[in-house]
């Protein structure tokens, strides 16, 4: 009996370690984040060594993704609220070809690169290990939104199935200003 | 006392739980069509709990409408697909509503036999394209391949 209790308790616990952190820990945090080089749409290389020494801000998407596509304006305002400050945006797309990329970014108007993961490789790399198992890697992690540090570090890391849809990408410019305001201390 | 604290437990993880890919589900059983008539032929899709899919008609074009493609014949022809009212879904923390479907729904097929066609069993291959989301994230679009078997009768009397 006393045994029995022993492991419904570590039961319990375990389930209760494992809901507590799918539900507050992004993912990756403090990890180096991947290397790539990518077309743009306006046709030039895009490489994230290239933005060292910039805060980076990546937003996976796809132009059929709704809540992708509901966040775009508020991503466009960021780049431009934030650009000044010493911020990069940018969008990586998913699997779509350039001329629907483009198509989508001229309805948004958006002024940022928009660089093209055509075979998903890029985003597959930037999969969680363990979260979303039954997902081919390289669909995990549209819609989420990044931020790297000058070092390339991820310091935050939306990934959409374990935080709440934040349109108005909230958290992400709450953030962004944590960070800016640490690295403009003397 | 444990047993409500293991069911408050087992809700939050399931709120983790990993997305299965098979969100969409089709049931079509075998419909008796007579030749030379209309006929209805009744597909049965099944969204799993918690998703929607985007309706046969969108309100946005970027968006990937739910459709389903037939191969037919020059004996056994479609009509017209009636796809179901769509519901409105409301993206969190926006204004936008999509045009969804979830639950259980039908879309009704009007199956046309050539009055030339042959009695007997036939069986046509079909696909249902869509593209699932639930509140919090979207999946890549993707297909159910199924069959709609029939069976043809010569013209009722």
């Amino acid at each position: 009996m006393k045994a029995n209790s022993r492991s419904m308790i570590l039961l319990v616990a375990f389930f209760a370690s494992y809901a507590l952190y799918a539900q507050s820990e992004q993912p990756m945090l403090g990890q180096i984040a991947p290397s790539f080089k990518l077309p743009g749409i306006d046709g030039k290389m895009y490489s994230l060594q290239q933005f060292r020494g910039k805060y980076v801000v990546i937003h996976f998407a796809a132009t059929w993704c709704p809540f992708c596509n509901a966040e775009a304006p508020y991503l466009e305002q960021l780049h431009k609220d934030y650009l000044q400050k010493g911020v990069q945006v940018f969008i990586i797309d998913v699997k779509e070809s350039k001329e629907l990329v483009t198509k989508l970014s001229q309805k948004f108007n958006f002024t940022f690169p928009i660089l093209l993961d055509e075979d998903g490789a890029i985003s597959a790399s930037y999969a969680p290990e363990g979260v979303l198992p039954d997902l081919p890697r390289d669909e995990v992690p549209l819609a989420s939104n990044l931020i790297l540090d000058k070092e390339g570090n991820i310091r935050f890391y939306s990934l959409l199935n374990t935080t709440n849809f934040d349109a108005k990408l909230t958290k992400i410019k709450q953030r962004l200003d944590e960070l800016l305001s640490v690295s403009e201390k003397p | 006392m444990i047993g409500r604290l293991l069911i408050a437990l087992v809700y939050l993880y399931g709120g983790n739980m990993p997305l299965s890919v098979d969100i969409v589900t089709v049931h079509v059983s075998e419909s008796i069509v007579y030749a030379g008539e209309s006929n209805r032929v009744e597909i049965g899709v099944n969204v799993k709990e918690g998703y929607h899919i985007q309706a046969n008609s969108v309100n946005d074009e970027s968006l990937i409408p739910t459709s389903l493609e037939i191969e037919t014949n020059e004996f056994l022809t479609i009509s017209k697909k009636e796809f179901p009212l769509s519901k409105q879904f409301k993206l969190e923390g926006t204004d936008s509503f999509l045009n969804v479907y979830d639950g259980k729904f039908l879309v009704k097929l009007f199956l046309d036999p050539d009055k030339n066609a042959k009695e007997g069993k036939y069986v046509l291959a079909a696909r249902l394209h869509y593209q699932a989301c639930d509140s919090k994230s979207c999946l890549f679009p993707r297909t159910v391949d199924f069959s709609i078997p029939i069976e043809v009768k010569a013209k009722k009397q």
